[in-house]
């Protein structure tokens, strides 16, 4: 069943001569959990990519439908909710906030959602992440892998349906990479999530089920390695 | 507490504390202006209630006066549901002549000979009116019993001051007056009335209505406003508590609402003429229709607030514009995570709102205790400055008012809500993609090559990066540079204003040696110096706070002066004084004032002037001292300048002096044998012939022009003055001949320094806001730059180097701050230059403002290297990772 499908995103920077395209006329179709790597050089457009589909950046011109709707057609208070609520994003540099704790960081959408903290589900995701006891740590006091590892729990504190994952072992060493990875497998089968990745490692992009190669803004390659 | 409203709380609360010294500045800036707010506030109501008090103290506290109203129209009038009170003096009747006044001893005949229908048509006015008041009238009316005490019923009476000397009442006295009423052609006539007459003959005839016994209990003083005594030489006032059908009344209304007093008026009083507003009062009720005095008032509290407003904008702008540029990166990111615009604007009204908690209250009650301070420090110096210049009693006092804690409380609050407005917009309005690509580099922008490449040549390149980042973060610089410039012209203006305060010309003040001292000058012409005048000098000179006392009698006389004895200025000055015409060709007659001083002060003024006081203490020696300086004024104006002029000695001068013999009286002449020098003005004369009292009785000087001086030394001559003034009128002395000496250069100095108190002290906390502006500046551009310091570090930047660039940065917006000033200045001058070609520049303030400038530079430069030495110890790779906000 088709969950996301992007028709002609083009995404262009600066004016006259001095325009950039980040994205060249990109159209895709992404299954309902389906765990999607999208790989490709620096600079060829496969965060910027990764950013449309989830409603963080808007394009020059397409559309992104997200369960049959056009996600940019609504207003940012709606793309909000949006990314609040069917979104989960991890990022290479984890970019959490410094000045609250683990469980604050990682409960952050679902108090900004006005809603009340499962709290069995926060044990559950605390113990997956294996962070049960830095729950009451800053991040300048925790290590890179379990700084990562709270941006993910802080990803699939909502039980969203799209997890994108920018580069999310960019800045790991192999073991915590290997954890992360497995980390975003078994959030994938377990909830049924879809997942798209971007990443420069080919033995990560190889645990997907899907590989998309970006080239200067456009699908090169877009091949289906495991059902 | 919500969850969105409790994470979005916890995230700017830790926020605030991160960044320490950021949100301890914005506090301290809050605080200060709240403080500011309150003292503006409260001098306000304070002033306010000076300016209540003066037209209460002078006409009472009544809104609207009705004229001659009948009972049962004022009746009426008094049920009507807008009045808070209501007071009334009504009309009892006339006495005519004195034979209708019957007491033991009679009174003095001269009361009346200007009073009454005297032989038919002369005058008029009849002797007395006899009134009977409400007893609130003395309060609401102001009716000032100056001895005795208010009547108590209707057979007791007050009589005014003017009548304690001259009619033989007193208190104590019980008398008869046969009561009349005025009718005109069958109809009565009020005390509103004036004499009715028809072809230049009284046409109006007083009828008894019957005798009335009365005791005096007291003396008043009247108001001025009050204008039924106008027809009538004197009023007579008793008390009565029940209105007499038939006699009309002067009512006083007392509104709950005085703005209600057209509506009321118009609703009671047929035109303008039957009534009267006491309008001075309404408007300092704020609720006059005019209100000049309270729209200055409102004017110079608003421009102070302005200003507060203004600067305290500018901090908290300057605190929330850095704290959101430093937060790029957080709010986007909260912005991917799902947050909406409005939940990122609760992040700073939060942030807003914490500050606002502490900040406002704070400000708040330290602003009371300091209105507290400030007006104990003023209260004397508004007295003393006051006495002299608008001639009234003020007492400036700290009032704990409502309008003093809300109206900052509000004012404080606006403040904050309209500088966080614009940062709240730029918060909101962050893209979340810039969270992802925010990396903490920096970037120039458009740089000018050739100017770097000359500031490279001629700085070095620490020189040209500095111009650059100053460039970089030209609008940053912006708020530092508008704050030093205003900080300096507020100095400066706050110094040139106490200096004009303090030339003495400023308020035409003249230096005096008396500044503490009191005098007292009592008239002895037609009457001698009596015991009762010289108890009177004991009693005061007796009282706490007199350092010393001298009692002088003065007398004026012709004296003459041989003016082949002077000198060439003195015959050059007075030749045309000489009256060749009369039997002396070669005398000048001018005024002498003869002077006898108390024994012990004549001794002191010759030991200060190194004479033998001995040959002039002998009972009928014929040798005097004299001060022979003299003021001749040149031109035909006082304006114009006066000289002083000395003579010699004229040891032939004649001061001719009545003296008794057993014949009856002879002339005596007087021989000036010392020179000495006196200050004190005492008379018109020209010269002063000084003698020890212990002559004085050797002379007959009764009915001669004269006077009485009594002179007091005191530290406080303000307070002894207040003490004296209610002796004089309990002994029934005039006041106003009461005179503090040195009340105009007290008043002066009082205006200095209070001057120096408002103006330093407004300046300076206006000035501090300023420049807690530019170290927030400096913090807010050490934290934001932090990554770009340990990245230059890393690339083997030099301490010294990196500081001596930080320097250069802060030299050149300090540059750009004097530049703009030398600008201000020069289009001041500008006019004064086009003009006359040149300007006289004021070459002190100039020092002045490049000293005040030179201060804030070092404090900057000073907080720059210490956030600067915090920022090198962070190690490099640790400080490259790490998250600043």
């Amino acid at each position: 069943m088709e969950l996301i499908r992007a028709e002609h995103l083009t995404k262009t920077y600066g004016k006259d001569e001095n325009v950039v395209a980040a994205l060249d006329d990109v159209s895709l179709s992404i299954e309902k959990g389906d765990f999607v790597a999208i790989i490709g050089a620096s600079g060829s457009g496969k965060s910027t990519l990764l950013h449309m589909l989830g409603g963080v950046d808007r394009p020059t011109s397409g559309t992104v439908m997200v369960d049959g709707k056009d996600i940019f057609k609504q207003n940012d208070e709606q793309l909000s909710i949006f990314r609040r609520r069917e979104v989960g994003l991890v990022y290479q540099f984890f970019n959490l906030i410094p000045v609250l704790t683990v469980v604050e960081n990682i409960t952050m959408p679902v108090l900004l959602d006005h809603r009340k903290v499962n709290q069995e589900r926060l044990d559950e995701l605390l113990e997956l992440l294996r962070l049960k006891d830095r729950k009451d740590f800053f991040p300048n006091q925790l290590s890179g892998g379990q700084q990562q590892r709270v941006a993910i729990g802080r990803a699939l504190i909502n039980a969203p349906t799209i997890l994108l994952a920018d580069e999310p072992t960019g800045n790991l060493d192999s073991k915590n990479s290997q954890e992360v990875v497995e980390l975003l497998k078994y959030s994938n089968v377990k909830y049924n999530q879809t997942t798209v990745l971007i990443t420069h490692d080919e033995n990560v992009a190889l645990q997907a089920k899907r590989i998309i190669t970006i080239q200067d803004g456009r699908i090169k390659h877009d091949e289906v390695i495991r059902k | 507490m919500s969850r969105n409203a409790y994470i979005v709380s916890k995230y700017a609360k830790r926020t605030m504390l991160a960044n320490k010294g950021r949100s301890l500045l914005t506090l301290v800036g809050i605080i200060v202006a709240t403080i500011m707010f309150t003292i503006v506030a409260s001098a306000h109501v304070s002033a306010l209630d000076v300016l209540r008090g003066f037209v209460s103290d002078e006409y009472g506290t009544w809104h609207v006066q009705g004229y001659s109203m009948p009972t049962f129209e004022f009746s009426q009038i008094s049920e009507d549901e807008r009045l808070n009170d209501v007071a009334y003096v009504q009309e009892l009747g006339y006495v005519d002549n004195y034979q209708d006044m019957q007491m033991e001893q009679g009174f003095s005949d001269t009361l009346f000979f200007e009073s009454g229908v005297y032989n038919g048509k002369y005058l008029p006015r009849y002797a007395f009116f006899f009134a009977a008041m409400s007893p609130n009238f003395p309060e609401m009316g102001n009716l000032r019993v100056v001895r005795g005490r208010l009547p108590e019923n209707n057979t007791e009476v007050l009589i005014p001051l003017e009548l304690y000397s001259s009619s033989g009442l007193e208190i104590g006295t019980e008398f008869t007056a046969s009561i009349h009423s005025r009718y005109s052609e069958g109809r009565k006539v009020n005390n509103l009335n004036r004499l009715v007459t028809k072809n230049g003959d009284v046409d109006e005839q007083l009828y008894q209505i019957g005798n009335k016994e009365y005791t005096v209990v007291g003396y008043y003083v009247l108001p001025e406003y009050v204008k039924w005594d106008d027809f009538s030489r004197f009023t007579i006032l008793t008390i009565d508590f029940e209105l007499i059908t038939g006699n009309t009344v002067n009512a006083y209304f007392e509104l709950s609402d005085p703005a209600d007093y057209i509506a009321f008026s118009e609703e009671y009083f047929e035109s303008d003429s039957d009534c009267l507003y006491n309008k001075d009062f309404i408007r300092m009720e704020n609720s006059a229709d005019d209100r000049p005095t309270m729209q200055k008032l409102a004017a110079l509290s608003a421009i102070a607030i302005s200003m507060i407003i203004l600067l305290a904008v500018m901090l908290i702008y300057n605190s929330f514009s850095t704290s959101s540029s430093e937060r790029v990166r957080a709010i986007g990111l909260l912005k991917s995570v799902g947050a909406t615009k409005k939940q990122v604007r609760q992040l700073m009204c939060v942030e807003a709102f914490y500050f606002s908690i502490i900040g406002i209250p704070t400000g708040i009650i330290l602003g009371q205790g300091a209105s507290w301070i400030l007006f104990r420090m003023v209260s004397g110096l508004t007295r003393t400055a006051a006495r002299y210049f608008v001639e009234k009693q003020i007492v400036v006092s700290y009032r704990l008012s409502i309008q003093s804690i809300v109206g900052p409380a509000v004012m404080a609050l606006a403040t904050i809500l309209v500088a966080i407005l614009l940062p709240m917009a730029k918060v909101s309005s962050i893209a979340p993609i810039e969270a992802i690509r925010a990396s903490g580099s920096f970037h120039s922008h458009g740089a000018n090559r050739r100017i770097y490449k000359l500031w490279n040549r001629l700085f070095s390149f620490t020189g040209a990066l500095s111009l650059k980042n100053y460039s970089r973060y030209r609008r940053r610089y912006r708020a530092t540079v508008i704050s030093i410039v205003a900080s300096v012209i507020m100095i400066m203006f706050a110094h040139t204003m106490v200096g004009y305060l303090s030339q003495g010309e400023t308020f035409g003040v003249e230096e005096t040696k008396y500044e503490h001292y009191l005098t007292y000058t009592l008239s002895l012409n037609d009457r001698d110096f009596t015991a009762d005048d010289r108890a009177l000098f004991y009693n005061l000179a007796d009282q706490k706070g007199v350092r010393s006392s001298t009692l002088i009698l003065s007398t004026s006389m012709n004296s003459y002066i041989n003016m082949k004895l002077t000198t060439q200025k003195f015959q050059e000055m007075f030749d045309d004084f000489k009256d060749s015409t009369v039997i002396r060709p070669e005398f000048v007659a001018m005024d002498a004032n003869v002077i006898f001083l108390e024994d012990s002060a004549f001794r002191d003024l010759c030991s200060s002037n190194g004479i033998d006081p001995e040959p002039y203490l002998i009972y009928g020696a014929d040798n005097c001292l004299i001060d022979n300086r003299m003021y001749v004024y040149e031109g035909d104006s006082l304006e114009e300048s006066c000289i002083e002029v000395y003579s010699d000695i004229p040891d032939e001068l004649e001061i001719l002096l009545p003296t008794p013999t057993s014949n009856g009286i002879s002339i005596v002449t007087l021989k000036p044998t010392g020179s000495v020098e006196m200050d004190l003005d005492m008379g018109d004369g020209d010269m002063k012939l000084i003698m020890p009292m212990s002559r004085y009785s050797y002379y007959d000087l009764r009915r001669i022009t004269g006077h009485a001086f009594f002179l007091f030394e005191s530290e406080d001559p303000a307070s002894l003055y207040s003490r004296f003034k209610p002796i004089l009128e309990e002994n029934l002395y005039r006041t106003d001949a009461l005179e503090d000496k040195g009340v105009q250069v007290r008043a002066q100095k009082a205006t200095v320094t209070l001057a120096n108190i408002v103006l330093y002290g407004y300046v300076a906390m206006l000035s501090f806001l300023c420049f807690l502006n530019v170290i927030l500046t400096v913090i807010g551009n050490i934290v934001f730059r932090r990554k770009e310091y340990i990245l230059l570090t890393s690339v083997g930047m030099s301490r010294k180097t990196m500081f001596r660039m930080v320097i250069s940065e802060s030299q050149v917006y300090f540059a750009e701050s004097t530049f703009i000033l030398l600008l201000i200045l020069f289009a001041f001058f500008l006019p004064q230059i086009c003009l006359s070609g040149w300007a006289s520049i004021p070459l002190n303030e100039v020092v002045f403002a490049l000293v005040v400038l030179f201060l804030h530079w070092f404090a900057v430069v000073s907080t720059t290297a210490i956030g600067l030495s915090r920022v090198m110890r962070d190690e490099i790779v640790e400080g490259l990772r790490k998250e600043y906000y």
